[in-house]
């Protein structure tokens, strides 16, 4: 490869096939996949990165969502688990994975979580001494911080301001950035490069030590001798018609799957894998979202500002958070109950608009498969205890809106999606009885391929390793063996390097 | 360190570069795709219902083809059959008044865009998930084309590019120790004493 980063267009020609050797062939380069293959990469050993996505450097980052979407997200940002209600979900598909176009929360996993997986697992080491100094490597990496005070908009104030009026604990959270200045273009990739994404951190990092990057390629089965993991084999993308023309394969060591909850399971499906507990694909969480977006009297200019200042964590014991995450005019539009001149009604007020949610831990689990057409299936249904605590989360916002000013509140329930007071908001309420008419979202997606120290009960062991496929490893949020209630970024970089730095020690004694 | 291996015939001798930045602009990955094809009817069924979905004002030029390119370049970068999908949701929706009882013509067909806005509107707030579904797909990808547009963003007092810039401007600044004033503050609202962590 002439260059550490490569598109599979512009190293393999249509129809043809190439071969690539290496130590360790990572699937992915988001919060997972970038992690190991540094940490692998720095100890000595050939990485080879397979991106499904393409390369877009710091610089070429755009806000224009005709950019972003196809270059950063799954499926050009349509992708779904079914069930009832369906949920939309988005995740990264580019170098640099769902760090790219996250919110940048760096939040460990809750101590009462890293307790219950130490228990069920029976392994101090996951436990919170144990990931301790994981952490806190990885927050020195990503530089996990508050914000400077410049980076602040109104938004953020707001929000701090509604939940002290109410009472409610907030806390800021600490961001993987660097002098964020206020941007808000988070989730189109962000163009200072504050954002320490994976793009700007740990990819380099690989690269500098040697690691090489295939981009535009799909990992479509393991390559699998004698019962162990030998490589990979790929496709890789054209670039003008997206056909997957080309073929790559990667003979390797050891492979690292780390394509996210959804990716990986798919993958590892197709082979047959996790028979001993039969819990592959299963366990997915995915701590789903409701929008409440309120329009104020006063212009707040949202799209400037911090992505997510803070969190309100006072009903954190009953599995509710809520936050703002305001999003550029083209998004919010796209998620409103009206079209042509009746959206546009609401979307001239945009500058007064803020965009909040409420996140809910789950309560049940859903499952990824495999379906027609090379496709994922992730089925996933809300449970009604989900559904009045969504319905309970919503209404503490709204009171919270209401009270600082706000005059329309939208609201997730598609039979009432308007709401001009509490009043109109408690009709709505007792109007939305079924879980079908709840319009969610979700951008957590963890727990396919949980590990744990006993074959029968887990997909991986707690090194990482896939139970009944040696040489196999997994290194993402696959591995959560319970949802963690808050963003799993940080608790899949940390997870990950557990992973590589245990393979790393493996490979080179061999 | 000798980077991964090339065995067939036809590759380059691996060499060991640096990963590429500004000069990866001229790289495939960073072209978007072709448009997705269409026939003349499914052409002519979405972009009734582009028409039908956008506002009729602020007015934009070339409009619908903008439209039509954003989703159809989109549309490669889904999986086949979702991008099938979302034809099949253009054909529906366009043929709506008919399957829905309501006229015997289709939304292409109506002379008025505030009746095909109307007839779409039917849709949307259906009692059954499916036809609601149709809606939300056809709507995410067509809003979210007409929003994207500058135009239409400056219109609504709002200019991402140019924010971008002035604060990458200012990034740079704050990287070189250089001091800051007071336009660099975001906001108008005062800062409640919770900022300061």
């Amino acid at each position: 490869m002439a260059s550490p980063i490569l598109a599979a267009s512009e190293c393999v020609a249509p129809g043809q096939e190439r071969v690539f050797e290496c130590d360790v062939a990572v699937v992915g380069t988001g919060a997972g996949g970038a992690v190991a293959g540094a940490l692998l990469a720095e100890a000595g050993l050939h990485v080879l990165f397979l991106e499904e996505g393409s390369y877009t450097p710091t610089e070429q980052l755009s806000p224009a969502l005709s950019v972003a979407l196809p270059r950063l997200y799954r499926d050009g940002g349509v992708s779904a688990l079914v069930g009832t209600p369906p949920i939309p979900f988005v995740e990264g598909r580019c170098v640099g994975g769902s760090t790219l176009i996250n919110g940048g929360m760096m939040w460990r996993p809750p101590v009462h979580v890293l307790e219950e997986w130490a228990r069920l697992t029976g392994s101090p080491a996951l436990g919170p001494e144990g990931m301790e100094a994981l952490f806190l490597e990885v927050e020195d990496v990503v530089s996990a911080r508050h914000h400077h005070p410049l980076a602040m908009g109104d938004e953020n104030r707001l929000m701090l301001e509604g939940p002290r009026r109410q009472g409610w604990h907030v806390d800021i959270n600490k961001r993987n950035q660097s002098l964020c200045v206020g941007t808000n273009h988070c989730v189109t990739g962000c163009p200072t490069g504050a954002k320490q994404s994976t793009l700007v951190t740990y990819v380099p990092r690989a690269i500098a030590a040697g690691a090489r990057c295939l981009t535009e390629t799909r990992v479509e089965a393991l390559r699998i001798d004698s019962g162990r993991c030998v490589g990979v084999e790929a496709r890789g993308y054209d670039p003008r018609t997206r056909k997957l023309d080309r073929r790559i394969l990667v003979r390797s060591r050891a492979v690292v799957v780390a394509g996210g909850a959804v990716q990986t399971p798919y993958l590892l499906l197709k082979h047959g894998l996790g028979r001993p507990s039969g819990r592959l694909g299963k366990n997915l969480t995915v701590h789903p979202n409701a929008k409440v977006l309120p329009i104020y009297p006063f212009p707040i200019k949202g799209w400037q500002g911090v992505n997510q200042y803070a969190q309100i964590r006072h009903f954190h014991d009953e599995g509710i958070l809520m936050a703002d995450n305001m999003i550029g005019p083209a998004m919010v539009a796209s998620h409103l109950p009206a079209h042509g001149r009746a959206a546009h009604a609401l979307m001239e007020r945009y500058d007064h608009m803020i965009l909040t949610g409420v996140l809910v831990e789950d309560s049940v689990t859903g499952q990824v498969s495999r379906g027609p057409f090379g496709m994922a299936i992730a089925r996933y249904d809300i449970s009604e205890q989900d559904h009045a605590r969504f319905k309970k989360g919503v209404r503490l916002l709204a009171t919270m809106h209401f009270d600082l000013g706000a005059t329309e509140i939208l609201v997730p329930y598609a039979h009432t999606p308007i709401v001009r007071s509490m009043d109109e908001l408690r009709a709505a309420e007792a109007r939305q009885t079924k879980r079908s008419t709840l319009e969610l979202f979700t951008v957590h997606l963890m727990g396919t391929a949980g590990m744990g120290s006993n074959a029968r009960s887990s997909v991986t062991s707690l090194e990482g390793e896939v139970w009944d496929l040696p040489g196999c490893y997994v290194a993402d949020a696959s591995l959560f063996p319970t949802a963690i209630g808050v963003n799993p970024q940080l608790g899949i970089m940390a997870l990950s390097s557990r992973v590589a730095r245990g393979l790393a020690s493996r490979l080179n004694r061999s | 360190m000798v980077p991964p291996m090339v065995s067939s015939p036809e590759s380059p001798q691996p060499t060991r570069e640096r990963a590429p930045t500004a000069a990866a602009a001229s790289t495939p990955a960073l072209l978007l795709a072709d448009r997705w094809p269409m026939g003349r009817a499914t052409e002519r069924a979405f972009h009734a219902v582009i028409v039908a979905l956008c506002p009729p004002e602020p007015v934009v030029p070339e409009l619908v083809p903008r439209i039509d390119d954003h989703v159809r370049r989109l549309m490669r970068y889904m999986p086949w059959p979702m991008a099938i999908g979302l034809i099949a949701a253009f054909f529906l929706l366009d043929w709506s008044p008919l399957w829905r009882f309501q006229a015997f013509g289709r939304i292409s067909g109506r002379a008025s865009p505030t009746a095909a806005q109307a007839a779409l509107n039917a849709v949307a707030h259906s009692r059954f998930l499916l036809q609601r579904t149709l809606m939300m797909a056809a709507k995410g990808a067509i809003l979210s084309a007409f929003y994207d547009l500058p135009e239409i963003q400056r219109a609504l007092g709002v200019d991402l590019h140019a924010h971008a810039r002035e604060r990458i401007e200012l990034r740079r600044r704050l990287l070189a120790g250089e001091p800051t004033h007071a336009a660099d503050r975001l906001g108008r609202r005062p800062d409640p004493p919770e900022m300061t962590p």
